[in-house]
């Protein structure tokens, strides 16, 4: 190895690991899909439903008078069916 | 914890958390069996976020009304996408009415019969979302419907016949078109 690398070179090879490095992460990330549906199926497994839904539901069915198995509130805070 | 008043000077006490399992402990099972499934859905159908979020809360809140009548005769998922069909297509109906723009069915059959043998390919991840959005845009809505709908495995092609109003037959052959669109329109935007 050479004790007194030339800086210039020393940058150039870095700047092509970079643009390699940046390259394979590309190369990995692509994806094909034989059809509509798997390509609908991989969005959908990243896709979740906002935790925001289920609480304003339940406040929508406490306004219309709903719970039907209403816990007592020491269930509600230390669990038990 | 904060409170509801369901009747005057009458307070129920909910976790702040707003869990389903702590009020209605049955349903909550529905809903966390389908609410993805639904919400997507409903997201790919408007295609906005908020409103795919309105829209599930709303269909689950028609479905909670309802759900003692509708127990035990048929599957819980095709009766919330029935609800979510309606509601959603009610909701494009009226945006329609203000916003015009389709594309003869044939025009896109015709455009779309040399693009659509190769695989369909995306650079990142990230941009799937986007991306299957705008494609699906492009598409008439009975098409993108069946699409979305065959992409829940488990839905039988019957049942999304039953959703879609036509045969399981009707619905394999424009399954086939739908798939040709979708990978024309989606090989255009890259």
């Amino acid at each position: 190895m050479n004790p007194n690398p030339n800086p210039q070179r020393l940058r150039h090879e870095q700047k092509c690991e970079v643009e390699q490095t940046v390259q394979e992460v590309a190369k990995t990330e692509a994806r094909e899909f034989s059809s509509a549906e798997e390509a609908l199926r991989l969005d959908a497994s990243q896709t979740t439903t906002p935790p925001s839904v289920e609480r304003r539901l339940v406040e929508s069915i406490l306004k219309e008078g709903g719970s039907t198995n209403p816990k007592p509130w020491w269930k509600r805070w230390f669990g038990g069916s | 914890m904060s409170e509801v008043m369901n009747e005057p000077g009458v307070r129920t006490s909910v976790p702040q958390e707003g869990r389903l399992r702590d009020i209605e402990p049955g349903f909550a099972a529905i809903y966390e069996a389908n609410s993805r499934v639904i919400y997507y859905l409903c997201l790919r159908l408007l295609g906005d976020p908020a409103q795919a979020e309105d829209a599930t809360h709303d269909v689950f809140l028609k479905a909670w009304r309802h759900h003692r009548e509708f127990e035990g005769r048929a599957a819980w998922r095709t009766w919330l996408y029935r609800i979510a069909i309606n509601h959603c297509s009610n909701l494009r109906q009226s945006w329609n009415a203000r916003h015009v723009s389709c594309v003869e069915d044939d025009v896109l059959f015709q455009n779309a019969d040399s693009e659509s043998v190769s695989p369909l390919r995306i650079v990142e991840l990230r941009e799937l979302g986007e991306r299957i959005q705008k494609t699906l845009d492009r598409l008439p809505d009975e098409y993108r419907l069946i699409l979305l709908l065959v992409a829940d495995e488990d839905l039988s092609y019957d049942e999304v016949a039953t959703l879609t109003g036509q045969t399981a037959g009707a619905v394999r052959g424009k399954l086939h078109r739908a798939r040709k669109l979708f990978a024309a329109e989606f090989k255009k935007l890259k």
